[in-house]
């Protein structure tokens, strides 16, 4: 196994892929979030419970890659109780941090990030590793405007 | 006799990427030198648009053009010319067929058959022209090893059927199906048929004549020619019943302000410039083909599908999708604790090329209790080194994620 495999396929990876964070169906929730790539055959379901500040409890299902179960499980740890604008902030990061590695004007990095490091390298899994981010953003984005 | 290693030696790609194996011939085959050279040769030295101009290099190049129609007739075993249209791909052949002679005599209640192994782009095009007419898609079953339920198929026919249209090889499965059978059984019954000839134009015998199939589509891309073009075959019966696909120059009688004539069968369905490089880079496809003997061919893949599928029997967790009776060099597998996209990058980053995913046959996979599946699909160029490479770095690969 090469080193670009072992940079791409981290402990952490394998491990979140594994055991998945929240990974479960919701039979009830405040808002489902669908994440789907129908060039895979890619297919998350979120699940959110909200309150007028932000997210509360924070669920997700479905089926993919290892690279976007972690990449899911990691985004729901993180914005799991968070508030409507560092939720949306976590998601704008984790973005730029695929994009742009270090290099960008990223405004929060966190450690879990880092896990994803080198996914940039492999600019054929960038969709698995974002698709359920950029989803969640949407759906915060609009969250965040209209109140 | 295949000689994999004479045949490489005809594929520029394996000189400019030593190491390459290339297992993804269902999505492309790699193209000849010879193939490359002609259509570089076209643009070199025969330039021009066909049909239009009086000088030479027009006239030199309509000729050229318009033997390559008699040259696929003789491919696909065709008896009569007049046959052949040119379109971008068996994709927009079974769109032209969908739309050009079932629309128009297709009525609600009607209905037409595919098969529940068809790729997206001979099942869509059918379902949508049912959906705008009314019209019920009846679906051919497909069991658990792979096989078409042959005996639920003249059930699924009656009065209101207008067209049969199946698949010659699974590009998931690789299964063969008996298309022979098939246009007999739907004869019987009166309902046309449509081969999607995709998969085997390349080494299998399509014998339309002695079939009587009326239509059948393949493309130039997965026969070792250009991107691009496709052929759709019409049996002569049926030309005059074909409607214009597209509308535009090159594909009229006479045009005026409150109406215009059309030609007749194909060039009613080649409206604009055709893709003239395309078709000559074709015919220079099917010169190739010409040197190889198809029956070894046929054989020679199989054995090799045959051969990754035996070795797969001793990695852990692997498990093949489908067990037909009679199948081709294509093989669908999956191991049940590794996602296929995790598998793929692994295997590219040892310059192995397959896919992963659920190509283009999402009902199929459904059907066959799986969303998507790792592909390999091989060719005359591929060998059995190759297969041992990729069973080496599958077991590897196993290993990490255990």
């Amino acid at each position: 196994m090469n080193e670009r495999l072992k940079a791409l396929y981290q402990e952490v990876i394998v491990q979140q892929s594994k055991e998945p964070f929240h990974f479960e169906q919701q039979a009830h929730c405040d808002h489902k979030v669908t994440a789907n790539n129908p060039v895979c055959g890619d297919n998350y379901q979120f699940y959110l419970n909200t309150d007028a500040k932000g997210l509360k409890e924070v669920y997700f299902h479905g089926y993919g890659c290892a690279i976007s179960k972690a990449s899911n499980s990691v985004l729901v740890q993180l914005i799991n109780n968070e508030d409507w604008e560092k939720a949306y902030r976590y998601c704008c990061s984790f973005l730029e941090y695929l994009r742009n590695g270090d290099s960008g004007e990223i405004t929060q990095v966190d450690p879990a990030f880092e896990a994803f490091s080198a996914v940039h390298e492999f600019p054929a899994r960038m969709d698995c590793a974002t698709l359920g981010w950029k989803e969640i953003k949407k759906f915060l984005a609009k969250k965040i405007e209209t109140g | 006799m295949i000689d994999p290693e004479l045949i490489r030696s005809h594929f520029p790609i394996y000189k400019h990427h030593p190491g390459l194996v290339y297992v993804d011939n269902a999505a492309t085959t790699q193209r000849p030198q010879a193939v490359i050279d002609k259509i570089s040769e076209f643009y070199s030295r025969g330039n021009a648009n066909i049909h239009r101009g009086l000088y030479a290099l027009s006239a030199g190049t309509t000729a050229d053009y318009e033997q390559v129609r008699e040259k696929v007739t003789g491919f696909i075993g065709g008896k009569t010319q007049g046959s052949i249209a040119f379109t971008r791909g068996t994709t927009e052949a079974i769109n032209v067929v969908a739309n050009s002679y079932l629309k128009p005599r297709l009525k609600p209640g009607d209905n037409v058959v595919v098969s529940a192994m068809e790729h997206h782009s001979n099942l869509i095009p059918w379902q949508q022209v049912c959906l705008q007419k009314k019209a019920q898609l009846r679906v051919i079953p497909v069991d658990g090893s792979g096989d078409l339920v042959m005996d639920e198929i003249s059930g699924l026919l009656d009065h209101g059927t207008k067209m049969l249209a199946i698949t010659h090889i699974s590009n998931t499965l690789g299964t063969v199906n008996p298309v022979t059978q098939i246009v007999e059984i739907a004869h019987k019954k009166g309902v046309p048929v449509l081969i999607d000839a995709a998969q085997s134009a390349s080494f299998y015998p399509l014998e339309v004549a002695a079939t009587g199939c009326e239509f059948l589509a393949f493309s130039g891309h997965k026969i070792f020619g250009p991107f691009g073009v496709g052929v759709l075959y019409t049996n002569p019966d049926l030309t005059d019943q074909m409607s214009p696909y597209n509308y535009g120059g090159g594909m009229v009688t006479h045009v005026g302000f409150d109406k215009s004539e059309f030609m007749a069968y194909p060039y009613n369905m080649e409206a604009g410039t055709s893709q003239i490089a395309e078709v000559i880079g074709l015919s220079s496809a099917i010169d190739y083909l010409g040197q190889i003997d198809q029956t070894a061919a046929v054989d020679y893949v199989s054995g090799l599908g045959m051969y990754f599928r035996e070795k797969l029997a001793g990695v852990n967790n692997a498990v093949v999708v489908g067990s037909a009776k009679n199948r081709t060099g294509i093989v669908s597998f999956l191991f049940d604790n590794i996602h296929p996209h995790d598998v793929a990058t692994f295997l590219a980053e040892e310059n192995i090329a397959l896919r992963a995913g659920h190509h283009c046959t999402q009902p199929l996979l459904e059907q066959m209790g799986v969303k998507a599946t790792l592909r390999a699909s091989f060719s005359i160029y591929n060998t059995r080194d190759e297969i041992d490479h990729i069973v080496d770095v599958l077991k590897k690969v196993q290993k990490f994620w255990s």
